[in-house]
């Protein structure tokens, strides 16, 4: 009896895996608990061990590496020797609830028995056959979107409009704009929901404003060269961030909060640790490892920013997993340290380092991608001063870094003494749907000073 | 504007058009003094007389014929069959004389006749008082099939049917002779190949044909409590079919569902899916689906008879199914 | 039933009463033979493949067409059989306009649509010949209903032959138009044969006429090869329908003395003896004698209108013969009204 070994569900989420390339080749002999291939779900790469044992036997028509395939469908068989390969049986059970309507019950379609009957056989045997409606189809081609790259969310995976629409663009936000400014960019011919995208990467949601719209008229005059680049489709990062950071612009309401505080301690502080530390196998806190810890321990004092909006009520959480954002080759992903509030400097510089590493070679587990509560993300290495990072939902709020500047500072008012400080730029992005304005500002009030007097919190 | 009932409505309509032209008359059985089974005729025998408000022997065939050869000779009959079933008996009138005699005199001699019944399952009428049998007229060349589902309209179809100088089957569901609606007071007349939106929509097109727009339209309001918007059409004549309204629509909603009590196979919904996918297929998002009454002789027992019609459950499940191709 | 008649056959004419006089004695000699002329010539071209469907002559019972139709209007109205040409020639189609329909040509009096079966010319009151065996009896009451029902003098007129008798539309059509006293002649020309099946054995009553008894109508038979004994009968039965007094079954027994069909065999079902003894009856013949011989008429005006008919009948093959095809393009033209 043929095995079917199909697209595992690898994660609660996970809808549809790409598969990124088989461990075991076609005519392998496969024991239980062998890795038979890899996929990419979500954010992660995986392997997939066998659970049966027999000869692997992969049909024509199996998912290629870089499609999404749905969970469940079979990308091949576990044959016992002597077997006959199942294609046809496999290619009439794929294709026939695409071509035929399902049976109804009896008050429905009198054709019923029709659909147990097989797919016609022109059907049978062809490579990589995506089901895809007509519509979708045309749509595509209308867009110019290479709809092969595509997963289907109709039934069986059937590619329709709506995955076509989403890969050509990412989603667009509803346009918030005033009434004037519609007026005016009627009349200008601006078209908002550009601008709007143009804006949402620096501005969030806010509203557009007739000032916006003046701006844009006027550097409509000078259009930027357009990009003639074919466009990419979207892997499925691209595409889980693109609606992550849509839902978190449509549904929240973020206020950005920015402060400087003066980091020439804390820089000192890890100056004394590298110095300190007797090889490079020890692990050096980075300046991430730190405010991870600091923020951990000012959000325990601050709980109304490590919460979650969940229907009509706030959770607050008892427990601190941090996010941190890390820019990796398959696009930005966001390693958790869990219970933040409870590990040390130490076993933080570890765990992130860790945790980094496996998502830049994207082979974190599904589990060390969710379930922060906080998110911090740091865009100091690129010179950035301040920003408005997206709130990375279900969390309230995100903390972002800026680059340490030194600076000409006032040291003491009193004497009126200057000096040469390290400065870093504190954005923090907090949903006002959650909590207000002062209590969020008396929380970044907090971690700027402990981040000026590190002595008071690195004792905790 | 003044509600009045399905069948009274018609009823003014063919009342209108007997005062207007003395050469319309109505045969059937019982629709003289007694005023039809249905009251299509109530109150005419006492206007027009016995030879306009003509009561037949049972010979559903002899006056099939005898109408056919009536309306080539400047008469305009319609003909009462009180259930649509009887007819049956002058199928071959039907098809072999009526449908072709326009044809085969080359457009010389008129056929103005208009076929009226009552169609569909309703209230145990068991399987010789229920059938629905459009899909048999629409397949023939040389017939009007009309199947109004309000008032308003089967006023203003019935006089048009009866203006036509074609012959028309103006097929009365059963489910909808008591229903009320508002009709205008002044004269209007509907003109056939136009179908009417019920319900605007886009997430799905929804054609129902009959009593199965009144119960779609129950279903979508379910649905709408949900956010989805089903756009609902009825075609109102099946020959000739407006297919424009219906390629308009699924144009815009990419998904098609045709809900009709009367059978899948060979039926109104294939004519339609099919048109649909020849003229439209590259806007199609989903594949067509049908949701019909089951392929059976009606049974009688409520609880039966309850299983073999598409109700408004059915009809939700249907359209969710749609969506989630 | 009081007001049912039965004529006896007779061989002799003389004995159905006073003969009309000339003018129509003439007529109806030339009506029969211009509808066997005719059907002279469609039978030729049938065996030489210019006809291309069926073919029902109506060879041996022209008398019945001819007596009935002489006392028919271009208003009143015919319904016809698979065997109607003889019913088409006599309402007033031109063997011009028949030839062309049988061709197949535009010219034709059905534009090329009908063939033998199906022919229409609703400006002379033909309102269809059928290839189905009934309808011209209910479509002929529907008539007699319309004329009724818009106060006209104007008469329906079914022609059908003994098959259709134990079909149910001679029940229900003749039933109808005797209770609503309609405007409409029956007429049944029973030929004994329903192709090849004797009537005797798909009835156990062969007395056509005497069904009138059961609806309450006139049932009259008369020889159907005598042209004046059908003429009379008609005659009476024509004017009752125009007076309002109601329908009337004529029941005229006749003979094909050709094959049920062009080019189909003609043997099995009846005898060479019995179409022969038929054949001594030929409603032209005898007709051409009983007129000569009580010298109503002279040899020569029978021979004038032999020679006109002759050229009638050979100009309507040239003319079908040189007619259009109709154009394809209208090949699904009229299946609704214009309106």
């Amino acid at each position: 009896m043929a095995v079917e070994v199909v697209m595992p569900r690898m994660g609660w989420t996970m809808e549809t895996g790409r598969l990124v390339e088989w461990l075991k080749h076609d005519g392998d002999r496969v024991q239980v608990g062998e890795n038979l291939f890899t996929i990419e779900s979500d954010k992660a790469v995986l392997e997939v061990e066998a659970i049966d044992s027999g000869i692997l036997r992969i049909p024509p028509d199996a998912p290629t590496p870089d499609v999404d395939v749905k969970v469940g469908a079979t990308m091949a068989y576990l044959l016992q020797p002597g077997e006959a390969v199942p294609w046809q049986a496999a290619a009439t059970k794929l294709d026939t609830p695409a071509t035929t309507p399902p049976p109804r019950d009896a008050g429905s379609d009198g054709h019923g028995a029709t659909a147990n009957e097989p797919a016609p056989s022109t059907v049978l045997g062809e490579p990589d056959k995506r089901a895809i409606s007509p519509r979708a189809r045309r749509i595509a081609r209308e867009m110019d979107v290479d709809w092969q790259t595509l997963s289907g969310s109709g039934k069986h995976g059937r590619i329709v409009e709506r995955d076509v629409r989403a890969a050509s663009q990412p989603p667009a936000p509803t346009v918030r704009a005033t009434p004037l400014a519609r007026r005016v960019a009627a009349e200008t011919g601006i078209d908002l929901a550009e601008l709007a995208a143009a804006r949402s990467a620096t501005q969030g949601s806010k509203h557009i404003s007739r000032a916006d719209v003046d701006a844009a008229a006027a550097s409509k005059m000078a259009p930027p060269p357009i990009d003639q680049t074919a466009p990419a489709p979207l892997t499925p990062i691209r595409r889980l961030t693109a609606e992550r950071m849509a839902t978190s612009a449509h549904t929240t309401a973020p206020v950005t909060l920015t402060t400087e505080a003066d980091v020439t301690e804390l820089v000192e502080l890890r100056a004394k640790i590298k110095a300190d530390a007797d090889s490079a196998a020890q692990s050096v806190p980075s300046y991430t490892d730190l405010l991870t810890r600091l923020v951990a321990l000012a959000l325990r004092d601050h709980p109304a920013l490590n919460a979650t909006l969940r229907d009509d009520a706030i959770v607050l959480h008892s427990a601190v997993h941090i996010g941190v954002a890390v820019d990796t080759e398959r696009g930005l992903m966001v390693p958790v340290v869990r219970d933040a509030h409870s590990k040390s400097v130490g076993q933080i510089a570890i765990e992130s380092a860790r945790l980094v590493e496996q998502a830049r070679l994207g082979r974190a587990a599904p589990d060390d991608l969710r379930g922060s509560t906080f998110t911090i993300t740091n865009l100091g290495m690129y010179e950035i001063d301040a920003f408005t990072p997206i709130i990375n939902l279900p969390e309230c709020a995100i903390l972002g870094v800026g680059r340490i500047v030194p600076r000409l500072q006032l040291i003491n008012e009193v004497t009126e003494k200057v000096g040469v400080r390290k400065m870093m730029a504190l954005s923090l992005t907090f949903d006002h749907r959650v909590v207000d304005g002062a209590p969020a500002a008396r929380f970044l009030q907090q971690i700027k000073r402990w981040i000026e007097h590190p002595y008071s919190w690195v004792t905790r | 504007m003044r509600e009045m009932t399905f069948t009274n409505a018609a009823r003014e309509g063919l009342t209108e058009e007997m005062a207007r032209d003395p050469s319309i008359f109505v045969v059937g059985e019982g629709i003289g003094a007694r005023g039809g089974n249905f009251n299509t005729t109530t109150g005419l025998y006492e206007l027009y007389g016995p030879e306009r408000l003509r009561d037949t022997p049972i010979s559903e065939r002899g006056f099939t014929g005898l109408c056919t050869g009536a309306a080539m000779t400047g008469a305009r009959p319609v003909v009462d069959f009180m259930f649509l079933d009887f007819l049956l008996d002058g199928m071959g009138e039907l098809i072999n004389q009526t449908a072709k005699i326009q044809y085969m005199s080359d457009g010389r001699v008129p056929m103005p006749i208009v076929f009226r019944g009552s169609i569909g399952i309703v209230g145990a009428s068991a399987t010789h008082h229920s059938g629905n049998y459009y899909p048999i007229f629409t397949h023939l060349p040389g017939f009007r099939v009309v199947v109004p589902t309000t008032p308003r309209d089967a006023k203003g179809l019935l006089k048009t049917a009866i203006r036509s100088d074609d012959p028309v089957f103006f097929l009365e569901h059963k489910a909808l002779l008591n229903s009320k609606g508002p009709v205008p007071e002044e004269e209007y007349l509907i003109p056939f190949g136009q179908a009417e939106i019920r319900l605007a929509g886009s997430d799905a097109t929804v054609v129902a044909i009959a009593a199965m727009v009144n119960r779609t339209l129950e279903a979508c309001a379910e649905l709408a409590g949900e956010g989805i918007a089903v756009e609902v059409i009825d075609p109102r004549t099946l020959a000739p079919l407006d297919i424009d309204t219906i390629l308009e629509s699924v144009h815009k909603t990419g998904r098609l569902l045709i809900v009709d009590e009367d059978f899948a196979p060979s039926g109104i919904g294939a004519e339609i899916a099919a048109q649909v996918m020849a003229l439209a297929f590259n806007d199609l998002d989903a594949p067509i689906a049908r949701l019909n009454g089951v392929h059976t002789p009606t049974p009688y027992s409520p609880s039966l008879e309850a299983a073999v019609i598409p109700n408004t459950k059915r009809i939700v499940e249907a359209i969710r199914d749609l969506l989630a191709e | 039933m009081e007001s049912t008649t039965t004529h006896a056959l007779s061989d002799n004419p003389g004995e159905l009463g006073t003969l009309p006089d000339k003018q129509v004695l003439l007529a109806l000699y030339r009506t029969m033979v211009v509808i066997r002329r005719t059907e002279e010539q469609l039978a030729k071209a049938y065996l030489s493949g210019l006809i291309h469907g069926a073919c029902h002559t109506y060879i041996g019972e022209e008398a019945v067409a001819t007596g009935v139709c002489a006392h028919l209007r271009i208003d009143d109205a015919i319904f016809s059989t698979h065997r109607g040409h003889g019913h088409a020639l006599a309402k007033g189609v031109t063997p011009r306009e028949l030839m062309a329909e049988l061709f197949g040509r535009v010219t034709g009096c059905s534009h090329g649509r009908g063939g033998s079966m199906h022919l229409f010319a609703p400006e002379v009151g033909l309102m269809g010949t059928s290839g189905i065996v009934g309808p011209s009896m209910l479509m002929a009451a529907g008539a007699g209903y319309s004329f009724k029902l818009l106060k006209t003098d104007r008469v329906g007129v079914a022609f059908f032959g003994d098959g259709a008798v134990n079909n149910g539309a001679f029940h229900e059509g003749i039933n109808m138009a005797s209770i609503w006293d309609l405007p409409v002649i029956f007429v049944c020309e029973n030929n004994m044969y329903a192709t090849e099946v004797p009537f005797a054995s798909a009835t156990r009553n062969t007395d056509v006429a005497a069904r009138g008894a059961i609806y309450g109508l006139p049932g009259i038979a008369v020889d159907g090869n005598d042209v004046l004994a059908v003429w009379h009968a008609a005659a009476e039965a024509v004017r009752r329908a125009r007076a309002g007094e109601g329908p009337t079954l004529l029941e005229c027994r006749t003979y094909r003395t050709r094959s049920h069909s062009e080019g189909m065999r003609d043997a099995g079902y009846r005898t060479r003896e019995e179409v022969d003894e038929w054949r001594t009856r030929d409603p032209i013949t005898t007709f051409r004698r009983h007129v000569l011989a009580d010298g109503h008429v002279i040899t020569d005006e029978l021979a004038r209108i032999d020679a006109e008919v002759e050229e009638l009948a050979t100009d309507a093959l040239a003319f079908a013969q040189n007619s259009p095809w109709p154009d394809p393009a209208t090949a699904a033209d009229h299946i609704f009204s214009a309106k």
